[in-house]
């Protein structure tokens, strides 16, 4: 395995009583398409806040390129915030004065090449969009950027198909040429199993399968069905 | 240079920075009749002012008045600055800027001082066209009442200049102890700040002189030797607070 760009060991973090992280330990290998996935509330959002230094655990270590996570390491690090929204008045062209100002390694021609492919207006206010469009709006401000890592959290959550569709083509068309770690957090994987080649399967706060995508659909069939199968105890309940 | 050219577009970013999801939730018709009623207000104002000056009992200077509310202005500024990026579901993009906290939170500081400044100036400059136009029109006033309001005027910009960067401090610090692990003393926060700010302006009685005139007592209170370090130790606890709100959301959040 290459060397990993980001690694949790022991993780814990709680939020009063609730335990968010419950000794986490998983390392993302570098240049992986890796799949974050489990139910809701398993602990995928506090995995990817705790990569991008937005919160501290409380025991164990997150190394991100071997270093502690915080605003150095997010240089190299394009996070796109679960239920992320963004600010009304701007419209998409301002939006990309935004991340062409403040975000290392943007690349406004790649953006606005996207926008074009996502059928997304520059000159429309966010305000005026549907969530499906904001969506994809948010997700160009990521993907645009040349980053070692790139983390979406839960990018289809809320969205409508003809936008999720939309969003699939667009990271499709953009893996195709670059070497990213991306890592993608989903807890609906129907439609986009197919983009993973590195899986790591998450229940209450820990890793419970992390390896190849090919091997975990080696030994039980599509990803779909290891997750039904995986988590049958979750749904039962 | 090149950080700091990004630190000063932050402060640009966040002065023009406006709106959020609530308030574009409203309806036109609620934001009309909300423009009714602020034009209703402003009149009002404007038509009692000119009242009281045609019948020769306004002193210009006493229009700084409205400034009493000024503090409470400033720190709803500084806790707004902050509280909207939660408002607006943007504080995952604005936490995650490979910038450090205190950039974050100092370039939201100076964007509200400039807000506060541009809508005291322009307060100011109003006025004192208003006097200038009053003088113009009605014989009872002179041009000796407009340099005074002037002189006025100027206590006044001195007292809400050395005054704001604290208070801002203070609505940031009450904005940030929400989302962090010092949620539990954010109401105690609220108590100590409002009900200090309130009894500081109780005190103001205090501190009139024997004309019993407010506005002689700013002038004393900005002529006076200890406003320099008054001011001086305002603006370094305004740093204190700036900081302590930077560690909060750089080590506390509480997401």
């Amino acid at each position: 395995m290459t060397e990993p760009v980001i690694t949790f060991e022991r993780v814990t973090k709680r939020y009063g009583k609730k335990l968010a992280l419950d000794g986490l330990d998983v390392a993302i290998p570098a240049g992986r398409i890796v799949g974050i996935l489990g139910p809701n509330g398993c602990g995928k959002s506090s995995l990817f806040r705790a990569a991008a230094g937005l919160i501290r655990p409380d025991e164990g270590n997150v190394r991100v390129f071997g270093r502690e996570p915080g605003w150095q390491t997010n240089r190299d690090i394009a996070y796109l915030p679960d239920r992320a929204r963004w600010y009304p008045n701007l419209t998409v062209a301002q939006t990309f004065d935004w991340g062409q100002t403040f975000l290392p390694g943007f690349d406004r021609e790649d953006a606005e090449r996207l926008a074009a492919a996502m059928e997304i207006d520059p000159d429309m206010k966010i305000g005026g969009m549907s969530r499906g469009q904001e969506a994809r709006a948010l997700l160009i401000l990521c993907i645009a950027r040349d980053v070692p890592v790139v983390m979406l959290d839960e990018p289809f959550a809320g969205i409508d198909v003809v936008s999720r569709e939309a969003i699939i083509a667009g990271l499709i068309e953009h893996l195709e040429d670059r070497s990213q770690t991306m890592l993608i957090s989903t807890h609906d994987i129907r439609e986009v199993e197919g983009l993973f080649d590195y899986t790591v399967m998450m229940d209450r706060g820990r890793a419970i399968w992390t390896g190849d995508t090919e091997r975990l659909r080696a030994e039980y069939g599509s990803l779909h069905d290891v997750f039904r199968l995986l988590y049958r105890k979750e749904w039962k309940r | 240079m090149i950080r700091s050219r990004t630190f000063w577009a932050l402060v640009r970013h966040e002065y023009r920075m406006k709106g959020s999801w609530r308030k574009s939730g409203r309806s036109a018709l609620s934001k009309w009749w909300g423009a009714v009623y602020l034009t209703l207000i402003a009149a009002a104002l404007i038509t009692a002012t000119t009242y009281v000056a045609v019948n020769g009992w306004l002193q210009f200077e006493e229009m700084w008045y409205l400034a009493l509310g000024a503090p409470y202005m400033m720190l709803f500024v500084g806790h707004g600055m902050i509280k909207r990026e939660w408002e607006n579901d943007s504080y995952g993009w604005w936490l995650a800027l490979p910038y450090p906290r205190t950039w974050l939170v100092v370039a939201k500081w100076i964007a509200g001082w400039l807000r506060v400044a541009t809508v005291i100036v322009a307060f100011a400059v109003l006025a004192i066209l208003y006097a200038v136009l009053i003088t113009v029109c009605l014989p009872h006033y002179k041009w000796a009442d407009v340099v005074r309001f002037l002189e006025v005027s100027g206590d006044w910009l001195a007292l809400l200049v050395g005054v704001c960067p604290i208070l801002l401090s203070m609505g940031q610090l009450l904005a940030v102890s929400a989302f962090t692990a010092a949620r539990p003393v954010s109401p105690l926060l609220w108590v100590l700040f409002l009900g200090g700010m309130g009894m500081l302006q109780g005190q103001l009685g205090g501190w009139l002189g024997e004309d019993g005139q407010l506005v002689s007592a700013v002038d004393r209170i900005v002529s006076g030797w200890q406003w320099i370090p008054a001011v001086a130790a305002g603006w370094l606890a305004a740093g204190c607070l700036a900081w302590l709100s930077a560690y909060l959301i750089g080590k506390k959040l509480d997401l």
